[in-house]
């Protein structure tokens, strides 16, 4: 039982990652029906230069705001000079686009930082907290990743549901013919878009790096996990992204703390497939918000 | 339709090269009959991770190689033919590996592989490149299944096999007072790595409390799980196998726990240089006193003439002196030497048997015999123990050494060895 309890922490802080990362694919569905499989590469780049940052300035908080201002860039830089040609001819073409901007983030970040594996350092307490008399594998540095996540869907649920902005995103994913109508800019509705889910993606590599290592590869595996909870979400729902994205950082723990952890990735395949076979809207998807 | 022009080419050149030799009165030096061997040129290609997630470390291998074939070249080659080196990035992805291996042997027509990196990638060409005849040096892997003469004859490992660490690592574990007490506990690698070493654990006779993998391409990611449950098994000695991005990731998940029990760590997975720009600045506090058995002379000891010749060379050609641009210098010396055995009228097959019957006479930074014949390809057969001091450096530990087979069954012996000192030079 104790044991049970200690995988269920030690995945809550990976499962907020995971929810982060899912976060953004589902921010970037929602703009344009594009799975961004680059999302991954834009914020291993964006940490790689927050790295950069912190090891001239020296602060941590600045090379978060350095992440945060070159994920929204990124995102922007991406959606305008390969997404915004690619998709005018089809979906699935961007798509693969998406990949190739994956593969030559990846490259050039080799060839600027090299591909090493470096340290990012920790900017809060990492060790885990005692309390009840005995030591639990959530530390603070867990705590302050989940607080953000929280707060950062909150925020954006607030800013689709609350603000004009928000409004005319939706209206612009759910049919552009109609917002172009209706006197949205859509394009630029769009990037925006794509600079926000630049933003949390940014948030996430800086985020994991502390607990992890970054090389230009070091982010890969996250995808995996990430793209999983955001299908299985329903690639529509903020929520859905966050709720899945936590439940696949429980599962993978718990996998590997009974089974093996060769088994992780075969349980989140299975857990996709079987989502697609009974749900094939995600969990909390609406009807017809996508189809895969 | 310029490949096919192409084809054509290289179709009537071949005709007429036979036209030629054959035109070559008898007594005239023959020309070498094989590919990638000339008067004055030998080609020698590799295949390795220089970009992708397990690139980090093993990326400076293939560099520092070149370094010292441009160095031997300087001074005239082999037997006066020049190395040309050929290495194309794999990205550890076997697929890749087929298709560069492919170009290696078809369009740059190389004479021999050496060095080529891991053991899936190397699986999906072993059998072909033997069905060739094409030389297969000093593999990049301590996975066993490549020292089979009989299925492989021109394959040829290097390092100790995963398995002779693992009773090299038992041996120790079990004469030592101090680790025999300590409740053991295994983490590694899945697939051939892991099976590996836990087939020489077996053998040695060492038993685990816990044993915990992760899967290849997950070190970047926390081992939390992992750490907790040898955590709650209470081991006290743990043991693992894995490569060195793995090692850093353990070590730092283990430390954000608490968990520190006593550590040991296959030579494979422990680059000092690799683990500490990976741990950053608590590097050294993680590292020391962690076993790891090793069949090189350390690194840091430059008072040793192959250690100081290899460090010049590598220095002279701009790269950074770490355990892999030492070990990549390493084998490239001890390929020249082959090659050179190979005498002068140097074909595939004279390599082969100059392996197969001198490389008892091979120099090098090894501090351990290499057992190569007809009927055994072993390479380097054992390891010294070894243990990381307060500034990151693996010291040697023990003077003997334990040597070992990669057989299933068989402990480690303990032994002595003396390595002969460097040719002139270090020149083959």
């Amino acid at each position: 039982m104790t044991n049970f309890i200690e995988y269920l922490l030690g995945g809550l802080g990976s499962g907020a990652i995971i929810a982060l990362m899912a976060l953004a694919l589902v921010l970037t569905w929602r703009a344009t029906r594009v799975v961004n499989f680059a999302q991954i590469g834009q914020a291993m780049f964006t940490t790689f230069i927050a790295l950069t940052v912190q090891e001239i300035s020296g602060s941590w908080f600045v090379a978060l705001v350095a992440a945060i201002a070159a994920g929204a860039l990124l995102g922007v830089v991406v959606q305008y000079l390969v997404l915004r040609p690619v998709k005018r001819s089809d979906t699935s073409g961007a798509i693969i686009a998406t990949f190739g901007v994956l593969i030559a983030l990846q490259a050039a970040a080799g060839m600027i930082w090299g591909g090493e594996q470096e340290a990012y350092p920790q900017p809060f307490n990492t060790a885990g907290i005692s309390a009840f008399g005995r030591e639990w594998p959530i530390s603070v540095y867990d705590l302050v990743v989940i607080g953000v996540t929280i707060g950062l869907v909150v925020g954006l649920s607030l800013l689709f549901t609350r603000t004009n902005l928000g409004l005319s995103m939706r209206a612009t994913a759910f049919n552009p013919e109609v917002a172009r109508l209706s006197g949205i800019r859509v394009s630029r509705t769009l990037t925006i878009g794509w600079a926000i889910a630049g933003v949390v993606g940014a948030v996430a590599g800086v985020l994991v790096a502390p607990i992890s290592t970054l090389s230009p590869n070091s982010f890969d595996i996250l995808l995996v996990f990430a793209f999983t909870a955001a299908v299985i979400g329903g690639l529509d729902s903020l929520v859905g992204a966050v709720a899945l994205g936590v439940g696949t950082g429980l599962v993978i723990s718990l996998v590997t703390g009974y089974s093996d952890s060769s088994n992780a990735p075969v349980v989140a395949l299975v857990l996709l497939a079987l989502n697609l076979l009974l749900k094939p809207d995600g969990v909390f998807g609406h009807t017809s918000s996508r189809s895969v | 339709m310029s490949r096919v022009i192409a084809t054509r080419i290289v179709a009537l050149g071949a005709v007429a090269a036979v036209g030629l030799s054959l035109s070559v009165p008898a007594g005239a030096a023959a020309p070498a009959a094989d590919p990638g061997v000339s008067a004055t040129e030998i080609v020698i290609g590799t295949t390795t991770p220089l970009t992708g997630p397990a690139s980090p470390g093993y990326k400076d291998i293939a560099p520092a190689a070149q370094a010292y074939f441009n160095y031997v070249n300087s001074k005239g080659g082999i037997n006066g033919r020049k190395i040309k080196y050929v290495v194309y990035d794999d990205q550890y992805n076997p697929g890749l590996t087929k298709k560069v291996t492919n170009q290696l042997i078809l369009r740059d027509k190389m004479f021999a592989l050496f060095g080529a990196l891991g053991t899936p990638t190397h699986s999906a060409v072993v059998a072909d490149l033997n069905r060739r005849g094409i030389p297969d040096v000093f593999v990049n892997t301590g996975g066993s299944s490549f020292d089979n003469p009989r299925k492989y004859p021109t394959t040829f490992p290097y390092f100790p096999s995963y398995t002779v660490e693992a009773k090299v690592m038992s041996y120790y574990i079990k004469n030592t007072a101090d680790l025999a007490s300590k409740k053991a506990c295994l983490f590694y690698q899945d697939g051939e790595f892991g099976e590996d070493a836990a087939r020489g654990f077996n053998a040695g006779g060492v038993k685990f409390a816990e044993t915990v993998s992760y899967f290849s391409g997950s070190q970047v990611s926390p081992f939390t799980a992992q750490i907790t449950k040898l955590k709650s098994a209470g081991c006290q000695l743990v043991v693992f196998f894995g490569v060195t991005s793995a090692t850093a990731q353990l070590l730092g998940t283990a430390a954000r726990s608490q968990f520190a029990p006593t550590w040991m760590i296959t030579s494979v997975g422990s680059d000092p240089t690799v683990l500490g720009a990976s741990l950053g600045s608590s590097a050294n506090a993680l590292l020391k006193g962690i076993y790891t058995p090793s069949w090189i002379v350390p690194i840091q000891d430059t008072s040793n003439p192959f250690v100081s010749q290899m460090k010049a060379i590598a220095t002279a050609s701009g790269l950074s002196w770490n355990f892999y641009t030492y070990y990549g210098i390493n084998t490239a010396y001890v390929l020249s030497q082959a090659l050179k055995a190979g005498g002068k009228n140097l074909t595939r097959a004279s390599l082969i048997n100059a392996l197969n019957t001198k490389a008892a006479t091979f120099r090098s930074a090894a501090v351990v015999p290499m057992v190569i014949s007809k009927t055994s390809h072993q390479g380097l057969t054992g390891a010294y123990m070894g243990q990381y001091n307060a500034s990151g450096q693996v010291e040697r530990l023990t003077s003997y050494i334990m040597t070992a087979t990669s057989s299933s069954s068989g402990t480690a012996k303990k032994a002595t060895y003396r390595p002969g000192s460097p040719t002139p030079k270090l020149l083959p």
